[in-house]
């Protein structure tokens, strides 16, 4: 049942974190977008982040303080809702650079609202497996047609990520792999599944023109420095004008229309210029402690008996840390540059929203252990 | 109702240190990509950006609403410079 009591038992320093970054990522969005973007470029990102930052809040008011009885029965439903969403976003998704990540609602007369779908079904793979992980260890176990039609439905989900976007895939092929570890997978079975990911990731890249001409410039930037290579240039570019204390806050150059999607998959790189790389270690040291702590919460819950939520805070950490590895080192140019927003701090992609709602669930998982221990 | 552990829990505490010790070797590899950027690339990335913020600058002294009215303006209309002087019509 609700109650405001439960805010008692809530991890202070998750909360803390968690405040942090989102305070740091609407500050640090505005400043990115408040020179050299056309007003109506400025006013929805603005508005957008804005509006996207109160509904994390209240979606995260919501998720600590009821109970997860009814969160944990739909995760059985997970994957079809998954598959659901993804099969909309096939036939009424909108279509970027090849890829389908997003819809496009209209809403209030001209207003449009996009929906991260590709965000969404990542998140709801996070719910199916961790509902998989307990049912693993329960007295009910499951059948082999019911684990084959599961390998199925997820196979079929693979597929139709394929079709929509690549960087996806291997989010879905990391949750799955991660999986199978926490689940005992030997480390001979671990190495083969790595290796086919690595071969499957390898022919995603190869099957698409657009994608093998984003790895060729990745290798060599210098080599089309106003083409394909343009974004990569510009955010090394900023992170070295920034050095190790950067050009002060709200002093970057390179956001007064230079970089494009500066506010969004290439935030590190604003930050880095305005803060330094002193900035940016701290950014990060900010979410590797959100991240441990989420760690330590699994590792209670699952000390605790709660399978369910021990998977699931260990699946958030991972997706966290892998989506901040993949911004920053695609924008740092340590890899093939792959449109990914910083957890919390990007504007885009719905993930202020998406990831409050994870970091929500592991707090109420807490929050009952806590007051089952009581 | 629980009733097995599949893992193991000294097994599935072993994969958690492991897990741990991943997550902070990613930070770690980009944090120090961010500081070999600085050190070893930093004076020629500064120098690039420098030269491009400064192109940007002469350009951004052009109002792009100007140059569109004047582009799409006549041919008779535009402003010619006039000869042996600084003065436009």
């Amino acid at each position: 049942m609700f109650s405001l009591r439960d805010y008692l038992y809530i991890d202070k320093l998750l909360l803390a974190l968690w405040l942090t970054l989102v305070g740091i990522g609407l500050f640090t969005v505005c400043s990115a977008v408040s020179e050299g973007y056309p007003e109506f470029i400025k006013d929805s990102v603005t508005n957008g982040h804005v509006f996207q930052t109160i509904f994390a809040v209240v979606l995260f008011s919501i998720f600590v303080l009821n109970p997860l009885k009814f969160v944990r029965l739909i995760s059985q439903y997970a994957l079809f809702f998954a598959l659901f969403i993804a099969v909309l976003l096939t036939f009424f998704g909108t279509h970027i650079n090849g890829e389908i990540p997003f819809f496009k609602l209209t809403l209030f007369g001209d207003t449009q609202v996009s929906i991260y779908g590709i965000g969404i079904v990542v998140i709801a793979c996070v719910f199916y497996f961790s509902y998989l992980f307990e049912a693993e260890f329960s007295a009910f176990r499951t059948s082999t047609l019911a684990k084959f039609s599961h390998v199925f439905l997820f196979a079929l989900l693979v597929v139709l990520c394929f079709l929509l976007t690549a960087s996806s895939v291997v989010t879905l092929f990391i949750i799955a792999l991660m999986f199978a570890y926490l689940k005992g997978a030997s480390y001979t079975s671990m190495s083969l599944r790595f290796a086919s990911i690595a071969v499957f990731t390898l022919l995603i890249v190869l099957a698409n023109e657009y994608r093998l001409r984003r790895l060729l410039t990745f290798l060599d930037p210098w080599d089309d420095p106003f083409g394909a290579g343009y974004q990569l240039l510009i955010s090394l570019m900023a992170i070295g004008r920034g050095g190790w204390t950067g050009q002060g806050v709200g002093e970057s150059a390179f956001k007064q229309g230079l970089l494009p999607e500066g506010y969004g998959n290439f935030i590190i790189a604003i930050i880095a210029e305005e803060v330094g790389v002193l900035g940016v270690i701290v950014l990060l040291s900010l979410i590797l402690m959100l991240v441990l702590k989420v760690f330590k919460i699994g590792k209670q819950l699952y000390s605790a008996g709660n399978y369910f939520g021990a998977s699931f805070s260990w699946l958030t950490g991972m997706l966290i840390t892998v989506n901040t590895f993949w911004h920053c080192a695609s924008v740092s140019g340590l890899i093939p540059t792959i449109g990914k927003a910083l957890p919390w701090i990007s504007y885009g992609s719905n993930n202020v929203v998406l990831y409050t709602m994870l970091l929500a669930v592991v707090i109420r998982c807490d929050i009952e252990r806590k007051l089952s221990e009581r | 109702m629980q009733i097995k552990d599949p893992a193991g829990e000294d097994k599935l505490n072993n994969r958690i240190v492991v897990l741990t010790i991943a997550i902070i070797v990613l930070f770690v590899v980009v944090i120090g990509r961010f500081i070999y950027l600085v050190v070893c690339e930093g004076e020629s990335l500064r120098k690039e950006a420098e030269a491009r913020v400064k192109v940007s600058a002469v350009f951004s002294e052009t109002s792009f609403t100007d140059l569109a009215v004047t582009l799409a303006k006549p041919q008779s209309q535009k402003s010619i410079p006039k000869q042996g002087g600084h003065d436009y019509v």
